[in-house]
């Protein structure tokens, strides 16, 4: 099985309920999705859990993770577990070449509370205060020319000693 | 704080969350930072040019970035000069006698780049590590990269030079494995299943040639001789949450330092495999550490607290 597979199984089988950091976050979003259709709820939460996923947990490509989803082998399986909760889906991980990791609250840092917050605007889309525009320039003058000779490190005098 | 003691400096890297530093391989007073606004989820980044007396630390330049920064590292070969890693996947090198921007910007890899580490042999190269699973290698004077390096299936956070060999560099990934390489070949001379979750961090011994120290999300820090990969030489545990970085003394082959999401920077005895310092005054995680190459005693760290510290810890007084 690709190391890529592993990943989105366990992203499928991932603890997001127990998870307070993820839990905080998804409050905030919710209260904010109101207004919206169950389908746009959904598609926020779905988004909030991959953006959460691949920065905290482990990294991937939503598109990846979609194709792979769409997979005739995939659309089996989760018909499968409809009738079944999603006990294929924690089957899968236990017998994937890696152990799962531990997953959840207790195993998780706890990121500063500032840190939530951002993740909570960039997960519902709202734009992030404060981001200045750099413009994409080369510095104007010429570059320093060397003048001094690569000084000894220290275990290089050791070796010469 | 203990009068008698040498100093601790602190420097705010206000508004910008530090990611790495190193210190000037010319010049001992020179430190260089790399932060990021908003933790390196979103939003500009900050390359700070430190400069570290025996009263305190004054910033000499500051440069601002599109993007965030995660890596920073000097060139060997100009005392003025030093590369970036950015979380647009773009790679700048800057000058310090020139303000405001880069004098050279490379954009090849397709996401964030996490390292970047400059040939400590034959000085006239460079080596990136990014979330797109490649390593790429560059030469300063060379608008493209000169090789790329596939053979991760996931994210590179790490690639490093060996102290010894002019063609040969590890590397680290999210796809728990430490591979060895030679610039001669396109794939891998060897891989290691180095740890039962991400690989953050590693570093060469510069005292024992075959030495390579690893650090994972799985807590642990790995001692590793290449020629046996079969099982690491010790494993120290202790931190309790993912191992950032680790960093090996320039000074000494026994001593090794690691910054953690745990809020501390420990340094340890690989020897023994004794844990001989905890550095507990950051608030926040510690991303960056790196012993002073000509101050034996100094040692450097940075954190999301906005912070930098510079002292010298009990165990080397």
């Amino acid at each position: 099985m690709s190391a890529m597979q592993a990943t989105f199984e366990r992203f499928d089988s991932y603890d997001f309920d127990t998870d307070a950091n993820f839990q905080a976050g998804l409050q905030s979003i919710l209260t904010k999705q109101q207004d919206k259709t169950t389908e746009q709820q959904k598609e926020a939460v779905d988004n909030a859990k991959f953006f959460y996923f691949s920065r905290f947990v482990e990294a991937f490509d939503l598109n990846e993770y979609k194709t792979w989803k769409q997979s005739p082998q995939q659309q089996q399986q989760s018909t499968s577990t409809d009738n079944n909760d999603n006990s294929a889906a924690q089957e899968s991980v236990a017998s994937s070449a890696q152990p799962a990791q531990p997953a959840g609250a207790s195993s998780e840092p706890t990121y500063p509370k500032s840190f939530q917050e951002i993740c909570e605007l960039i997960a519902s889309g709202q734009p992030i205060p404060g981001i200045r525009q750099i413009p994409n320039n080369l510095a104007e003058g010429t570059p320093s020319e060397t003048k001094l000779a690569p000084r000894q490190k220290p275990w290089e005098k050791a070796a010469a000693a | 704080m203990n009068p008698l003691g040498p100093p601790f400096l602190k420097y705010r890297t206000a508004g910008y969350q530090g990611y790495a530093l190193q210190w000037n391989p010319f010049f001992e007073h020179k430190l260089a930072v790399a932060s990021s606004s908003n933790f390196g989820l979103v939003g500009n980044g900050r390359l700070h040019i430190l400069n570290v007396g025996p009263n305190g630390i004054e910033a000499e330049r500051m440069y601002d970035t599109q993007d965030g920064l995660f890596d920073v590292c000097w060139s060997e070969v100009n005392e003025n000069q030093l590369v970036t890693a950015s979380g647009d996947g773009s790679i700048k090198l800057w000058d310090t006698t020139l303000s405001d921007f880069p004098i050279q910007n490379w954009h090849e890899h397709q996401r964030e780049v996490f390292s970047v580490n400059w040939n400590l042999v034959t000085k006239d190269s460079f080596l990136s590590a990014s979330w797109d699973n490649t390593i790429k290698l560059w030469n300063q004077n060379n608008p493209r990269s000169l090789q790329t390096f596939s053979g991760h299936s996931h994210c590179v956070y790490s690639a490093m030079w060996s102290p010894h060999s002019p063609n040969m560099f590890a590397s680290c990934s999210g796809d728990h494995t430490l591979k060895l390489w030679d610039t001669n070949s396109p794939m891998p001379v060897q891989t290691i299943l180095a740890h039962s979750n991400e690989v953050l961090s590693l570093d060469w011994n510069k005292y024992q040639n075959h030495q390579v120290v690893t650090g994972s999300v799985d807590h642990t820090i790995k001692v590793w001789d290449l020629r046996r990969p079969d099982r690491e030489l010790n494993c120290l545990r202790g931190h309790e949450y993912a191992v950032r970085k680790v960093k090996c003394s320039p000074h000494s082959g026994a001593l090794v330092a690691s910054t953690s999401y745990d809020m501390t920077m420990r340094i340890w005895d690989i020897t023994t495999s004794d844990l001989i310092e905890i550095h507990d005054a950051h608030t926040e995680f510690v991303l960056g550490v790196d012993f002073n190459l000509y101050r034996e005693r100094e040692i450097a760290t940075c954190a999301w607290d906005e912070s930098v510290h510079v002292f010298t810890p009990r165990c080397l007084m």
